[in-house]
């Protein structure tokens, strides 16, 4: 919070401000949600139309084609990709955030020979480009077998995500020593004092991880196509693309189909943003 | 200390009592036998969940005990069903192999394509849409099926073909593919649209000043001056050069027809159009003709570009999603003074990558799509799909004609592709580096920036620049060289 | 000493993903680069001919390289303050934040497939919504993805549209900021901006350097929009190194001119973040 509960004035005046920087974040949504419930015929201009569909006038469907979304769950195997995306995402989720944040500990808070030269390592990694090492890596998750499994879609999350890294470490630098000394000075171990003392304090941010994380998951659409070959095991990332075809799309389908991907994630996030954003939890009287 | 950029340890906070606070509240929090217990769980899910996902997906087999063919394919969404009902028909009418088919998304079909072959292990056959055939072929990835045709399937192709289906199919005298299909270009016009700016749909255009005319008589203007119908619109140089006699063809040196007489009068036509509608509005207008390729939203539909140079395709959208558009067509006409029945196709190959295990399987089911094994079968696929049939048997069949009967403007389609004159991009190895530059020097003419004679000019320096590049890092006598296939650098 | 190897345990998952997932296919994609590669057959060695051809007979390399810096330069420190400004509003306890929290959000959590699409339409100069808006009041829009002239301008703003990223990044952040400074500053009469300009700003400053950074290093692989929205754009006007790279590694099949370029890439990208890293303790407060 910042200090005193903001005037009235104050308050009207940020709605105003927020309001009018909303529409343009709103309104290719907003389109996309009146397309997903028109009919095929209606999304493109007719001649002798006065009003391009285009238009503002012209966002509220009629008829409204609830059927849409009905039949979008159906023309995919949906429940399957479901499935296979959830599993995904959990299981990416809890790798990814749980090894950044050990491996991130140690670059915070111990002291060891080319800490600093490894930090930098780690970064630089980060600025390659996906595109080249696909080929190196595509061959060894071959050798090793994983070629048609999910293996490669997960495994590489559990030795720590770079980026996680990089905002973990910069978290628990803002950690008091002193309490990390007092906590081993009583008799803590390492780990002790990672579990028990930085990580409950590092909620919001481990939150945050898992957020990326979880979305990166869900809307991987190469990673999956290009390891697996089996179409059960595809994603929802991968249904949304069947509206696709040679042709062009189905897109009354195809929006339909993309804002009930986007629902889950949004629901999620409306109800769970306090945790990333809280910071301290502030229980406990003010310093 | 370090000169870390990072660590500074003199943060403090005045939160600090807060987090002590805290710290002391969790150590009172659970009982001490629940966080082992619980992490063990964890620990067990985890190793399940991993080791579940090791194993390999068993793939689902109809008939365990064939030889399984592995079938990639880019046909998805709505159109999958056309395959799985060309695979089940297949599956069904022989006992030794099981197709499975794959349905994989163009935009990753190549790369997921190469990884494949990169790492040993290729489907055993797959399609390809885009002209390919020359660069693939060239970089050692496709293999010459000539071994795996009797010599009666041989006599089919170079007889019962099309002849632009084997051009398309062969590079320097092997064969790379089995042609599936074919795509090629007319004209589509709305005789109702025609008729009301008072011109006779019954007499379509003979030459292409003719029908330069009929569209300015169909261009309507709106109150601001914007475009909002366009009558007619050249594009795709490939398709408009064969008529003014030019194209691009391999020339035997290795190289590609570009910048000559007839390509150059061509591509000026093209863009004296642009010219004389306005470089500016064009892109606007140009704009809405590209919102998607589906049938309701072209604006042939809608009436806003009621003479079109379209591709077969559009036949079957129309009847499926637009049926109640009353439309013609007719074969693109040639200048005053031009060639007759001369245009261009790409083809749809099926072919087999290399290092794939079941080529006599694949060979099997590439012959029982194409037509070669029975061009009435082939006849009922083609139907069901509105694609041009590769074979004359194929179009002659009961059930493509009757498509036909219900369809008769495809037949505007075979006409044009039956003739030796018709040609695809030709097959050299540096074919998809030409296609992509050709189509960017066609459009900084329609944009106004560059003449037509200086755009091919350019082309040309460009694709030369590229072939020295090539061929001077496939040194003659290394394995890629091509000597393997054949197939000059 | 024992600090010594408790820190490289820590770190050990990173470690070996590593030295397994990372630098193998690293010194792979070097090696390559001085190859002639196509995936049928294995790589010939060709020495510098790639790096030669790249930086003295390709055109379009200049042009990606130019297009990637631009947007790298425009785009990112825009980004970034825009990002900050959004978290500013967002950090109001006004009723009802969380969904505009959420509505900010929403179109990073948008696939790309979708997005692109509605962005498509929106966009159209003839048909789309942006320019029926404009017509409104009497402005003729501009041809946006095809003209030549605005298609990096028009990328440059999409990629504002998906600032909810960094926007929760900043708000994490912005939590951390301690109540004391406020308190300070309000009894010594500054008003609302006199305090974000010299109390918000300053303390968040570690946390815009890690948006900096990532946003460069992002910058430098922008691929996805590019490749759907505008296929290196009219006229190669947004051509990017990484679509550039994958048009010569997929398309063209030369993956050992890729991986030259994939490095050269890499070179420019670690020098930038080099920079940025010698110069931040000039403006970034750690305290």
């Amino acid at each position: 919070m910042k200090g005193t509960r903001p005037s009235t004035a104050q308050r009207l005046l940020t709605h105003a401000i927020l309001i009018i920087l909303a529409i343009p974040f709103l309104l290719p949504l907003i389109w996309m949600l009146s397309t997903s419930l028109k009919e095929d015929a209606q999304i493109f201009p007719r001649e002798g139309q006065t009003a391009s569909p285009f238009a503002i006038d012209n966002l509220i469907p009629s008829p409204v084609a609830w059927h849409n979304y009905s039949d979008a769950l159906v023309e995919v195997p949906f429940l399957t990709y479901l499935g296979n995306t959830a599993v995904l995402c959990v299981l990416n989720v809890v790798c990814a955030v749980l090894s950044s944040a050990v491996v991130a500990y140690g670059f915070a808070r111990l002291r060891f020979r080319f800490r600093e030269p490894l930090f930098v390592l780690l970064l630089m990694t980060m600025a390659l480009p996906a595109q080249v090492t696909m080929i190196p890596q595509f061959l060894l998750f071959r050798e090793l077998g994983w070629y048609g499994t999910f293996l490669p879609l997960i495994i590489p999350s559990c030795f720590g995500v770079p980026l996680f890294i990089f905002l973990m470490r910069q978290f628990f630098l803002t950690i008091p020593e002193e309490m990390i000394e007092s906590a081993r000075l009583e008799g803590a171990s390492e780990w002790q004092v990672f579990r028990q003392l930085v990580l409950p304090l590092s909620i919001p941010v481990l939150a945050t991880c898992a957020l990326f994380q979880f979305l990166g998951t869900w809307n991987d659409f190469v990673g999956p196509l290009i390891y697996l070959n089996d179409p059960n095991r595809y994603t929802l990332a991968y249904g949304l693309q069947q509206f696709l075809s040679e042709y062009g799309g189905r897109w009354s389908h195809l929006m339909a189909a993309s804002a009930m991907f986007i629902a889950p994630v949004l629901v999620l996030f409306f109800l769970t943003q306090r945790t990333f954003i809280q910071g301290i939890a502030t229980t406990g009287s003010k310093g | 200390m370090s000169e870390d950029p990072f660590y500074d340890e003199r943060s403090s906070r005045d939160s600090h009592t807060v987090r002590l606070a805290y710290v002391r509240l969790d150590e009172r929090r659970t009982p001490p036998f629940m966080p082992w217990l619980l992490r063990g769980l964890a620990a067990l899910t985890l190793i399940a969940a991993i080791t579940w996902f090791a194993l390999p997906a068993p793939m689902q087999r109809q008939f365990p005990e064939r030889l399984p063919v592995r079938l990639w394919h880019q046909w998805t969404g709505e159109r999958q069903p056309l395959i799985d009902a060309i695979v089940a028909a297949f599956n069904r009418s022989q006992e030794r192999y099981e197709v499975i088919a794959l349905a994989v998304p163009a935009v990753v079909s190549d790369q997921k394509l190469m990884l494949a072959i990169a790492g040993g292990e290729p489907p055993d056959v797959m399609t390809q849409w885009s002209p390919t055939v020359g660069s693939w072929a060239a970089d050692g990835l496709l293999q010459p099926l000539e071994d795996l045709l009797s010599a009666e399937d041989h006599r089919v192709l170079r007889e019962d073909g099309y002849p632009v289906a084997l051009k398309g199919a062969q590079c320097h005298g092997h064969l790379y593919g089995i042609p599936i299909g074919m795509n090629n270009f007319a004209c589509y016009f709305r005789p109702d649209l025609v008729r009301a700016a008072g011109l006779d749909p019954d007499h379509f255009p003979e030459s292409l000043e003719e029908l330069v005319a009929w569209g300015r008589k169909l261009d309507r203007v709106d109150a601001q001056g914007r475009l909002e119908r366009v009558g007619f619109l050249p594009s795709r140089l490939a398709v408009f050069a064969p008529l003014f006699g030019g194209g691009f063809k391999e020339r035997p040196d290795g190289g590609i027809t570009i910048d000559n007489e007839e390509n150059r009068r061509a591509l000026t036509f093209i863009g004296e159009v642009y010219r004389h509608y306005g470089y500016e509005r064009m892109i606007q207008f140009r704009a809405s003709l590209n919102s998607g390729s589906l049938a309701v939203e072209w604006p042939f539909v809608s009436g806003l570009y009621p003479i079109s140079v379209d591709g077969q395709w559009r036949v079957e959208q129309l009847a499926n999603y637009a049926p109640e558009v009353e439309y013609r067509t007719a074969p693109l006409p040639p200048p005053k003074g031009g060639r007759v029945n001369a245009g261009f196709a790409t083809v749809n190959l099926a072919f087999i990558p290399v290092g794939a295990k079941e080529r006599h399987g694949a060979m099997a089911f590439m012959r029982f799509w194409s037509g070669l094994q029975d061009p009435a079968i082939a006849g009922t696929f083609n139907a069901s799909g509105g694609w041009l049939p590769p074979l004359r048997t194929t179009v002659e069949s009961p059930d493509f004609q009757a498509f036909l009967k219900k369809n008769p403007q495809f037949r505007t389609f075979i006409t044009a592709v039956d003739g030796p004159d018709v040609e695809p991009v030709p097959p050299v190895a540096y074919q998809v580096f030409f296609t992509s530059r050709a189509w960017q020097a066609e459009d900084r003419v329609v944009r106004g920036d560059k003449s037509a004679e200086q755009a091919l000019k350019d082309l040309e320096a460009e694709v030369e620049r590229e072939r020295g590049r090539r061929s001077r890092l496939s040194r003659p006598g290394s394995p890629r060289s091509g000597a393997i296939n054949g197939v000059a650098p | 000493m024992r600090r010594d190897r408790l820190g490289y345990l820590f770190i050990s998952p990173w470690l070996i993903g590593f030295a397994v997932f990372t630098a193998l296919p690293f010194i792979a994609s070097v090696c390559l680069s001085f190859t002639h590669y196509t995936v049928a057959s294995s790589p010939t060695w060709v020495g510098l001919a790639n790096y030669q051809t790249l930086l003295f007979d390709d055109p379009s390399f200049w042009t990606a390289i130019w297009n990637t810096l631009v947007y790298a330069l425009v785009a990112v420190p825009l980004g970034v303050a825009a990002a900050f400004v959004l978290a500013l509003l967002l950090n109001v306890e006004v009723r009802g934040i969380g969904v505009y929290r959420t509505i900010f959000f929403l179109p990073h959590i948008v696939p790309v497939v979708a997005s692109s699409v509605v962005f498509m339409w929106v966009l159209n100069p003839q048909i789309g919504l942006a320019n029926s808006i404009l017509r409104l009041v009497g402005i003729d829009g501009p041809a946006w993805l095809q003209d030549p002239s605005w298609s990096m301008t028009t990328l440059i703003m999409l990629s504002l549209w998906g600032i909810g990223g960094s926007v929760v990044i900043y708000l994490a952040g912005l939590k951390d900021v301690p109540q004391s400074l406020y308190e300070a500053a309000r009894i010594d009469g500054a008003n609302v901006v006199q305090r974000a300009i010299h109390i918000t700003m300053p303390m968040m400053t570690p946390v815009i350097f890690f948006n900096l950074v990532m946003g460069i290093i992002h910058a430098f692989q922008y691929f996805t929009q590019a490749y759907i929205l505008t296929s290196g754009g009219p006229q190669e006007s947004t051509l990017f190194l990484a679509l550039y790279l994958f048009f010569r590694a997929w398309r063209y099949l030369d993956l050992g001119y890729a991986s030259a370029l994939a490095w050269i890439m890499f070179v420019l990208v670690a020098s930038i973040t080099y920079g940025l890293f010698k110069t931040h303790k000039r403006w970034v407060h750690y305290e």
